[in-house]
C-alpha cells in the first residue's frame, strides 16, 4: 500500500521536479521557497492519503487513488512549469487546490463508504434541484469570463454539479434498470413512461447548461448519460445510438452559436482563421512539434507561447516537453483509471453504487478524451479542462471529490460491506412508489458465472 | 554553491541531465503502469458484472485514434505545407521547429545554386546571384509569400507536387523523416536558366531600364531573363513594392513596349510567306497608305531635313537592304501589300494576344503577359502600314520579342518556353515557312554584316540581328535589339530592351552582344578558330549531362530527352545548307538568296514571284 500510494506518485513526481529545478538553476543561480513549497506540499499530503487511507483500513482498489494522487503530483508539476505557483503570500489554487481536493477525496470516501454513498439513492430529487439551482444562481449572479461563467475568485461551483447529476441520475437508472432492459431481438423497448420522466428530469438541469452556453459540459454530460444507461440497462444499442445522437447533435448544435461556429470553423480548417480562432490550437500544435518523440525536458521549451496553457491546454505542456512518448503515458494512465472505475463497477453488487461508479469513471474519461481530442484538433474544442491536469481549483477538487465516492464504492464492495437491510428499505420504497423493485442482483447481462457468484457476494 | 551548479550547467550537461531524467519518469511511468495493471488486494470470487469492459474498449480506441492523429502533427508535421508556413511565421520559441523542414535548392542549368535554405539557422533563403537573377528565381519570405520559380514551383522545393504513388510510400517517405534532425522533403528545381548569362545582363544593363531575355530556339530553354533595376532578394522588403522605377516589375514578362523596327522582321517574313514583290519602291516622300493623311517616311528623311539638305529616297531596294537600313516605307508598303488577314494571321500564329504560361504550378505560375497587337478590320490599311513599322497601337513584351525571333532562328517554329529542364522540349506554334525563315534570317544576317546592327557581328557565331528604335509617349525611344546566333549547335535568341535610351544600335545592342559572347565564351577575345570547338560542345555537353545526372539524382525519372522532330529536323536541314557548320562568315550574296528562298516547302512562289 505504501509502496503504491507513495513510492510510485512519489517516483513520478520526482524526476519532473528536479527538471524544473534544474531549468530555473540554469538560468540563475536562485532558489525561492516557491520552488520548494510544492514539493513539500505534494510530499505532505500524499502521505496524508496514505495515513488515512491505512488507519482506515481500506480495501478498495489502490491504482484508482495512486493514479489520482499520481496525476496531481503531474498536474501541479506542470501548473509550477508555466509559471502558476508564484509565491508563499499569494493564495494560489494550484497550490493549494491539491489539499483541498485531497481532503475532499477522502471525505468523500470515509462518507460513503460501507454502502452509505446508497442514502444518497432516494435524495435524487433534491439533489436534481439544486443542480439546477446552482446553475441557474451562477447564471444570474456570476460574470462571462472567457466563454464561461465564474463566481467572484474565479469559482466555477458548475462543475460540483457533474457529480450531482451523476447521484441524481444514477437514482433513476438503477431504479428502472430491468425496466430499460426490455427488449426484442438486441433492440431496447423501454415503457415510454419510464424514459418520458427520465428525459424530462434529464431535460431540467441541461436546458440551464444550454442557457448558460456551456456546451463542452452539456455534451460531456450526455456522454455519460449515454455510458451510464448502457452500464444500467447492458444494451449495447443505448451506447451506439446514444452516441450517433450525440455526435448528430453536436455536428448540429455546435456551429449554432457564434462561439460555436468560430471553434467549429477553427476546427474545419484552422489555418483560415490562422490569427484569429486558430491562433491558440495551432500554437498548440507548433508547441507538440517542437516536442517531438522525446518532447525538450520539462523545463526546456517555451510552451507559454501558448496562450492560457495552463487551463485547457496544459496537455500541449505535456506534449512538448515529454514527447509524445509522455502522452502516450498519460493517455495510459487515463485509460488504466477508466479500467480501474469500470472494474470497480463490475464487482460491485448494487446496481446503484455499480451506476454511480461507471458515472464517475465514464465522466472523467470522456473528460480526457474530450479534452486532449480538443486541444491536439481531433476533435472541435470544447472548452473542457483536462481532469487532474489542468488549472482550476473548482475542477480539480469536484474530481477528487468524485474519486472519493469511487473508493468509497470500491471499497464497500472489496470489504463486503452493504448488503444488508438496506436494500429492503429500497425495495420498500419502490413498492411504494409503484414500480417494481428488481434491482439488486440482478445482471444487467445474465450469464451463469456471474450469477454462481451471486449469492456469495454479501458473504 | 548555487553559482558553481549554475555555471556547471552548460547547454550540452543540460541537455543530458534532462534527457536522464526524462528517461527516469519514463521508467516509473512504466513501473505505474505495471502495477497499476496488477489486480486488486484481495483476489477472492468477487461479483462480477458483464459488459464493464465495452466502455474501456471505446475510451481505449478514443485514445489511440486521438494519439494517431497527434502524432501526424507531432512527429510527421513536416508533411503538413500550410502548417510549416505557419510555423514559419508565427512561432516565437527561441528554436522554431520550422528551421528543421528544408525547401530544395534552385540550381541553374549547370547546376550552380540560386537560391537554398540557409545553414544559420534562419529561415531566410539565400540567393548568390542576388540581383542577377532576382525575377526569375524570385524571393521567399518567412510564410510563403514569394515571386518567379520560387513561388511557381513551390510544390516541387517542398515536395507536395509530386504526390507519393501510394500510401505506403507516402508513410515511408515520412517514416525516414520522423527522426531526423533536418527534414528534407522537397526536391531540388534546375532551371534552364544559365546563371553566367544572368550575371552578364545583371553588369550590360547596370544603371539602366530595361529587360534582357536569351532564349535557345531549337529547345525553347530560357537561359537568361533579367529585368532591369532589379532588387536583391537577400534582402526583399515590402517597401520595394513602391519603390521609384519598380524593381519588382518584371520587364522581360510583363513590360509592354512598342516594337519599334525590330517588328520589322515579323513584317519580312510575312511578306516572303504571302509572297508579295520583295522589291519595293522606297521614294524620299515616303508611303501614303490608303485612308492616311500623313505618309510613313525613313528615318533618313528626317536627319536630312535636319541638317538642311534634301534625301533622295532609297529607290528600288530588295529585303536585305530595306532590313539593314530600316526602312519605314519598305515595311509599312509590305505590310499594306500582304493585307490585313495576313497580319491578322500572323499575329495570331506568334501567340502574340495570347498569355503564355512558362511554368505553372500549384502555387502560382510564371506566365508572359499578353502583348497587345490590334486585330484589324478588312479596310484599316493606315493602322496597318503603322503596325507594319512596329508603331501604333502595338505593345509587346520583350520575352514574346524573343520568341517572335525564335521563329526566325527555328525554320519558322516556336519551342514552347521552358524555365525547368525537366520539362520536355515541345512545339508550341509555327509561324512561318521554313523558307519564309531561312530568307529573313539572311536578311537579318545582312543587317549585321552591312546594316545598322554591324557591331552586333561576333566571329564564328553567325549573329543575324535587327535593330530597333521604338517611339513612345513615356518620352524618350526605346532602344530594342533582337539578334539569334546560326553558325553553333545550339543556338541562342536574345531580345533587349532599354527604356528610353535612344537608337537601339547604341544601347541595346552592345547588351545583346555581350550576352552572346558570355553564352559562348567569347569574353575574353579568343581567336574564331578555339571557338569552333568550344562554342560546341562545351555549351552543350556538360548542360545537359548535368541536367540528366541531377533527374537521376532526384529520382524523378532517367529517360533521357528526346529532342522533337520538329527540331532535329530543323537542325539538320540546316547543316545540309551549310549553315550549321559553325564558320559562316561569308557574307550571302544577293543571287544566292533567290535559291534559299526558293526551296520553301509550304510557299513555292515566294522565291518566284521575287
Amino acid at each position: 500500500m505504501f509502496f503504491r500510494l507513495v513510492i510510485l506518485p512519489l517516483s513520478v513526481f520526482i524526476p519532473v521536479y528536479l527538471s524544473i529545478i534544474v531549468s530555473r538553476l540554469a538560468d540563475a543561480p536562485v532558489l525561492f521557497a516557491s520552488d520548494a513549497l510544492p514539493a513539500a506540499i505534494y510530499a505532505a499530503v500524499v502521505l496524508f492519503v496514505y495515513a488515512v487511507l491505512k488507519l482506515s483500513g481500506y480495501r478498495g482498489s489502490l491504482s484508482v487513488p495512486g493514479l489520482a494522487v499520481m496525476f496531481c503530483g503531474l498536474g501541479m508539476m506542470f501548473q509550477m512549469r508555466v509559471g502558476m505557483v508564484v509565491s508563499l503570500e499569494r493564495v494560489s489554487f494550484s497550490q493549494w487546490a491539491f489539499p483541498l481536493g485531497a481532503c475532499a477525496m477522502l471525505a468523500a470516501f470515509l462518507s460513503g463508504r460501507g454502502g452509505r454513498l446508497r442514502k444518497l439513492e432516494p435524495l435524487w430529487f433534491p439533489i436534481m434541484i439544486a443542480s439546477v439551482a446552482i446553475i441557474a444562481f451562477v447564471l444570474i449572479v456570476g460574470r462571462r469570463y472567457r466563454g464561461a461563467v465564474f463566481l467572484p475568485g474565479n469559482v466555477n461551483p458548475v462543475e460540483i454539479v457533474k457529480p450531482m447529476l451523476i447521484v441524481f441520475i444514477s437514482s433513476m437508472l438503477a431504479g428502472h434498470s430491468s425496466l430499460l432492459r426490455r427488449g426484442f431481438l438486441g433492440i431496447p423497448l423501454p415503457p415510454v413512461n419510464i424514459v418520458l420522466t427520465i428525459a424530462i428530469l434529464w431535460a431540467a438541469p441541461m436546458l440551464m447548461l444550454v442557457l448558460q452556453g456551456d456546451f463542452g459540459m452539456f455534451a460531456l454530460m450526455n456522454a455519460t448519460l449515454v455510458i451510464m444507461i448502457y452500464a444500467a440497462a447492458g444494451r449495447l444499442l443505448y451506447l451506439a445510438a446514444g452516441l450517433a445522437a450525440i455526435v448528430l447533435l453536436a455536428r448540429l448544435a455546435i456551429p449554432m452559436t457564434a462561439r460555436g461556429l468560430a471553434r467549429w470553423n477553427a476546427w474545419i480548417d484552422p489555418f483560415s482563421v490562422a490569427t484569429g480562432a486558430g491562433w491558440q490550437p495551432l500554437q498548440g500544435l507548433v508547441g507538440l512539434y517542437s516536442g517531438g518523440f522525446f518532447g525538450t525536458g520539462v523545463g526546456a521549451g517555451s510552451p507559454t507561447v501558448v496562450p492560457i496553457v495552463e487551463s485547457d491546454f496544459i496537455y500541449i505542456v505535456l506534449g512538448e516537453e515529454l514527447g509524445i512518448a509522455g502522452c502516450f503515458f498519460v493517455m495510459l494512465f487515463y485509460i488504466l483509471f477508466t479500467a480501474q472505475g469500470m472494474r470497480i463497477a463490475s464487482r460491485t453488487p448494487d446496481v446503484y453504487e455499480s451506476t454511480v461508479a461507471t458515472g464517475i469513471t465514464s465522466c472523467i474519461a470522456l473528460q480526457a478524451v474530450f479534452n486532449i481530442g480538443g486541444v491536439t484538433t481531433a476533435i472541435p474544442l470544447t472548452g473542457i479542462p483536462l481532469p487532474f491536469l489542468s488549472h482550476g481549483g473548482s475542477s480539480l477538487v469536484t474530481t477528487l471529490l468524485m474519486v472519493g465516492m469511487l473508493m468509497a464504492v470500491s471499497d464497500s464492495s472489496e470489504s463486503g460491506a452493504g448488503h444488508s437491510g438496506k436494500r429492503k428499505t429500497g425495495g420498500r420504497r419502490r413498492a411504494r412508489r409503484g414500480t417494481p423493485a428488481p434491482r439488486r442482483h440482478v445482471k444487467p447481462y445474465d450469464d451463469s458465472a456471474a450469477g454462481s457468484s451471486d449469492g456469495e457476494a454479501a458473504v | 554553491m548555487l553559482h558553481v551548479l549554475t555555471n556547471a550547467l552548460s547547454p550540452e550537461v543540460l541537455k543530458f541531465v534532462f534527457a536522464v531524467l526524462r528517461v527516469i519518469f519514463y521508467l516509473c511511468c512504466i513501473a505505474v503502469v505495471v502495477f497499476s495493471c496488477r489486480g486488486n488486494t484481495g483476489g477472492a470470487r468477487r461479483y462480477t458484472r458483464g459488459l464493464q469492459w465495452v466502455p474501456v474498449v471505446m475510451i481505449c480506441a478514443a485514445f489511440a485514434a486521438i494519439l494517431a492523429y497527434q502524432a501526424s502533427w507531432q512527429l510527421a508535421g513536416f508533411a503538413r505545407h500550410d502548417f510549416v508556413e505557419f510555423m514559419e511565421i508565427y512561432n516565437r520559441r527561441p528554436d522554431n521547429a520550422a528551421h528543421n523542414v528544408r525547401r530544395g535548392k534552385i540550381l541553374d542549368s549547370k547546376n550552380r545554386v540560386m537560391a537554398e535554405d540557409s545553414c544559420d539557422g534562419s529561415f531566410s533563403r539565400v540567393y548568390p546571384y542576388g540581383e542577377a537573377a532576382a525575377h526569375v528565381v524570385g524571393y521567399r519570405m518567412p510564410g510563403g509569400e514569394s515571386s518567379g520559380v520560387e513561388n511557381a514551383a513551390d510544390g516541387i522545393l517542398c515536395g507536395y507536387e509530386h504526390p507519393p504513388e501510394s500510401f505506403a510510400d507516402g508513410m515511408r517517405t515520412i517514416g525516414a523523416n520522423v527522426f531526423k534532425d533536418v527534414r528534407e522533403l522537397g526536391t531540388n528545381v534546375v532551371l534552364t536558366i544559365d546563371a553566367d548569362l544572368q550575371a552578364a545582363a545583371c553588369e550590360l544593363m547596370s544603371g539602366r531600364r530595361g529587360a534582357v531575355v536569351a532564349v535557345e530556339p531549337g529547345t525553347g530553354a530560357v537561359r537568361a531573363l533579367y529585368s532591369s533595376p532589379s532588387f536583391d532578394p537577400n534582402r526583399y522588403d515590402k517597401s520595394l513594392g513602391v519603390a521609384p522605377d519598380a524593381p519588382l516589375l518584371n520587364r522581360a514578362l510583363h513590360g509592354l513596349y512598342p516594337a519599334g523596327s525590330t517588328f520589322k522582321t515579323m513584317i519580312a517574313a510575312m511578306a516572303v510567306q504571302y509572297g508579295v514583290p520583295l522589291r519595293i519602291d522606297c521614294p524620299a516622300e515616303g508611303y501614303l497608305a490608303p485612308g492616311a493623311n500623313r505618309p510613313i517616311r525613313d528615318h533618313e528623311y528626317y536627319s536630312y531635313k535636319e541638317r538642311g539638305s534634301v534625301w533622295g529616297g532609297f529607290g528600288k531596294i530588295g529585303l536585305d537592304e530595306a532590313l539593314a537600313k530600316s526602312s519605314n516605307t519598305y515595311f509599312a508598303r509590305a505590310g499594306v501589300e500582304c493585307g490585313t488577314d495576313a497580319f491578322n494571321k500572323t499575329v495570331e500564329r506568334l501567340m502574340m494576344n495570347e498569355r503564355i504560361v512558362v511554368l505553372r504550378g500549384t502555387n502560382g505560375m510564371i506566365s508572359v503577359r499578353a502583348s497587345r497587337v490590334p486585330v484589324l478590320g478588312r479596310g484599316e490599311r493606315r493602322e496597318l502600314s503603322q503596325l507594319s513599322i512596329g508603331q501604333g497601337r502595338l505593345l509587346v513584351t520583350p520575352f514574346h520579342m524573343a520568341l517572335a525571333v525564335c521563329a526566325l532562328a527555328n525554320e519558322g517554329y516556336i519551342m514552347r518556353p521552358r524555365l525547368l529542364e525537366e520539362q520536355e522540349p515541345s512545339q508550341m506554334t509555327q509561324v512561318f515557312s521554313a523558307a519564309a525563315a531561312r530568307r529573313v534570317r539572311e536578311a537579318m544576317r545582312y543587317a549585321v554584316l552591312h546594316g545598322t546592327a554591324r557591331k552586333a557581328d561576333i566571329p564564328g557565331l553567325g549573329v543575324c540581328g535587327k535593330t530597333g528604335t521604338a517611339q513612345n509617349p513615356g518620352g524618350e525611344d526605346h532602344s530594342w535589339f533582337v539578334c539569334f546566333t546560326t553558325a553553333v549547335r545550339t543556338n541562342l535568341a536574345v531580345a533587349v530592351v532599354v527604356e528610353n535610351a535612344g537608337f537601339g544600335s547604341a544601347q541595346a545592342l552592345p547588351v545583346a552582344a555581350g550576352i552572346l559572347r558570355r553564352a559562348y565564351g567569347l569574353d575574353s577575345e579568343v581567336s574564331s578558330a578555339s571557338v569552333k570547338q568550344r562554342a560546341a560542345p562545351a555549351a552543350e555537353a556538360p548542360r545537359k549531362s548535368g541536367a540528366l545526372e541531377q533527374r537521376h539524382a532526384d529520382g524523378t525519372g532517367g529517360e533521357s530527352r528526346t529532342e522533337q522532330p520538329a527540331v532535329r529536323g530543323a537542325l539538320e536541314q540546316r547543316r545540309a545548307d551549310g549553315t550549321g557548320g559553325g564558320d559562316r562568315t561569308r557574307p550571302p550574296v544577293r543571287g544566292e538568296r533567290t535559291r534559299s528562298a526558293g526551296k520553301g516547302v509550304l510557299f513555292p512562289n515566294a522565291g518566284r514571284r521575287q
